[in-house]
């Protein structure tokens, strides 16, 4: 098997995200050539490449596409970028992650090549067959490709926890090779434009990533008791996340959200206050390992899934936890 | 008469007439020849008859574009071209188990139990409905026309979109098993039928939560895409749609030239109720049958669903009396904290 891993990077280095994508390519078998392919253009680009190949074991090679029309990762030309590399290097398997990124880029890629898709992959069980949830993780689906090559998955990045690399290790690294862009078509790249990017900036861990999840639903009532969240989610470094209720309802943003169409989470701890639990919400934590609930409604559905069920006021429940959870180094 | 560029439905002056004819690309009409549609290019790619035209056919020949309107109008006789802020809006719905059923996946593991279930429009695509709907009542569309692929039953999803606004539907039946590429290739046809300038669909249905299709049609058809869209603005003078995405850390906003496909998250809109008029009104709209093989497609099964099953089940957790029990167990029991 040869699989092109199709990477994100953020200032300087490959994102979390991208790393449970190579963990997936392993996955698909023992001898399993690796290729990152990093686009963008300028200093950063260059220093997450050199970082994945003197620091990932697991991969062959890093391709490269510099260029100022990769600039931003837009879907129109990524997706030329994927054909063109494909019909270079026949890859048995294509992946990344089911981020926003790979959710807009793979399945776009795939039709381009007349493929289709398997996306939100769980479980690579051989390299043909795969588990992946469906009806909001309320059944698991098997699916076997049975089309022509390349097999082209998208991984939920929480199935396939990235292994601690030893940095101390100076293991040969990957080498770098150019992308060849002298063939790239331009046809599409001019109709589509970055304008902008805007989101809230924290010093909080990555929602995506983090170890400890607090979650606050309805039950909060408003953008200010949302406040308890944080000030508990500071304590303990945390991730905070919000139910589809709260966001809409103008708590929070919603790159908080939690759930079928928000973020699909799975860490260590994750507590949740005020949150019913709709099965929408229910799909995109219930693989947390522990699971603490806290809400006034004994029949809450939350309950059903939570490790530690609390039955009480969280506006009384919150301020205690502040107060007796110890401090996070 | 010299016409600047014209885009998307023109009214044109034929023999004291003025006839509406629509399309995103560059349009002629003429009494002898009937519409032109000739691309950016200026090259004429394709030609329809109506009844006033005589059997010419130019398919393929090119045209200065700067030239082109004078030579058709001194050559077919055409008196004026008006443009009209105009456009068509093709929005692609699915029937899905409705979003409140609590799902049952069958003993025999082939699937998920399907009959006797409550069955809706998948609450993505009746987003991508309203916001079709909204750009129309806005002024900037002149028609929405909702299309669907599947079974018959699938007709009846259409009826909804009929009852909350939609002008006409298209129903594309087959009982084969229809995975996102296929769909797309059938869109990506019916796009070429109809030539609107904005395709919308839901992001994601909520029974394969696939996440597939609208990327995957723009990719067949070029266009650009705004996916995941939680806010849209079209500028008519300047061809384009400014989109809001919500993506992993916030929000992009992109700048896409039109003809273009958007795919619907949750926060666009608040899809209206189809009123009991509306939905007797429904009853006489046209919903139009075709199937794969008329629009030349053939449905690929590159995947097999080899079982269905249900998840794992969280074993019982236990209820805690006291925020010191719950600390106490997070610290000792669990070691998380």
């Amino acid at each position: 098997a040869s699989t092109l891993v199709l990477g994100e990077h953020e200032r300087g280095s490959v994102k979390e995200s991208s790393l449970s994508a190579v963990a997936a390519a392993q996955a698909i078998s023992e001898e399993n050539s690796i290729s990152l392919l990093l686009a963008g253009t300028g200093p950063s680009l260059q220093e997450a490449a050199s970082h994945a190949a003197s620091s990932l074991p697991s991969i062959s090679q890093v391709l490269l596409a510099d260029s100022e029309d990769l600039k931003y990762p837009l879907a129109e030309t990524w997706a030329e970028l994927v054909h063109l590399v494909q019909q270079k290097g026949s890859y048995s398997h294509i992946i990344a992650a089911s981020s926003s990124f790979g959710k807009n880029i793979l399945p776009r890629a795939a039709a381009l090549l007349d493929v289709s898709p398997i996306t939100d992959v769980t479980e690579i069980s051989e390299p043909q067959l795969f588990i992946r949830p469906i009806y909001a993780g309320n059944a698991l689906c098997t699916v076997r490709y049975t089309g022509a090559n390349p097999t082209m998955l998208t991984i939920r990045p929480t199935s396939f926890p990235v292994p601690h690399i030893s940095s101390s290790k100076n293991l040969d690294a990957a080498p770098i090779s150019q992308v060849d862009l002298s063939t790239f078509s331009e046809a599409i790249l001019r109709k589509s434009r970055y304008v902008k990017h805007t989101s809230q900036d924290t010093e909080r861990p990555d929602l995506g990533s983090a170890k400890v999840v607090v979650t606050g639903g309805r039950g909060l009532k408003s953008a200010d008791n949302f406040k308890l969240i944080e000030k508990l989610a500071e304590k303990l470094g945390a991730a905070v996340g919000a139910t589809r209720a709260a966001v809409d309802a103008g708590f929070v943003p919603n790159e908080l959200q939690v759930g079928q169409t928000g973020k699909i989470v799975a860490p260590d701890l994750y507590m949740a206050f005020g949150v019913s639990g709709a099965i929408q919400h229910l799909a995109g934590m219930k693989d947390s390992k522990v699971i603490v609930a806290v809400n006034k409604d004994t029949d809450a559905p939350i309950f059903q899934v939570a490790d530690y069920g609390l039955v009480g006021d969280l506006f009384e429940v919150l301020p205690e936890l502040i107060e007796k959870l110890p401090e996070k180094k | 008469m010299t016409p600047t560029k014209i885009f998307e439905e023109v009214s044109i002056f034929v023999e004291g007439n003025w006839v509406l004819a629509d399309s995103h690309r560059d349009l002629f009409i003429g009494p002898k020849v009937s519409v032109f549609e000739s691309g950016r290019d200026g090259r004429v790619i394709g030609v329809w008859m109506n009844e006033i035209s005589g059997k010419e056919t130019r398919k393929g020949e090119s045209v200065n574009a700067t030239e082109k309107c004078a030579y058709f109008s001194s050559s077919y006789g055409i008196t004026k071209i008006a443009k009209a802020p105009k456009m068509k809006i093709m929005v692609a719905v699915k029937r899905v188990v409705d979003y409140a059923v609590k799902i049952r996946v069958k003993p025999d593991k082939t699937g998920v139990e399907l009959s006797n279930v409550k069955m809706s429009m998948n609450p993505f695509c009746e987003i991508a409905l309203e916001e079709a709907l909204r750009i129309r009542e806005s002024g900037l569309a002149s028609e929405v026309v909702a299309v669907s692929m599947g079974p018959q039953h699938c007709v009846d999803t259409l009826r909804t979109g009929l009852a909350m606004g939609a002008d006409r539907a298209i129903h594309v039946e087959t009982t084969s098993q229809l995975y996102p590429l296929s769909v797309a290739k059938l869109l990506q046809k019916l796009v070429d039928l109809e030539k609107p300038g904005l395709l919308i669909l839901g992001k994601q249905a909520i029974d394969d939560d696939c996440n597939q299709t609208g990327q995957m049609v723009a990719g067949l058809l070029k266009w650009p895409q705004g996916t995941f869209a939680s806010k849209v603005g079209l500028d008519k003078e300047k061809q384009v749609a400014m989109v809001d995405r919500e993506v992993d850390g916030g929000l992009e906003t992109l700048c896409l030239d039109l003809p273009v496909v958007i795919t619907t998250d949750l926060r666009l809109n608040q899809p209206r109720y189809a009123t009991l008029p509306n939905i007797m009104k429904a009853k006489s709209k046209v919903i139009k049958k075709m199937t794969p093989e008329e629009l030349n497609v053939e449905i690929k099964s590159d995947m097999e669903i080899v079982q269905v099953t249900e998840p794992p089940k969280r074993k019982a957790g236990v209820i805690v009396s006291s925020v010191d029990e719950l600390v106490h167990k997070l610290k000792n029991e669990a070691h998380v904290i």
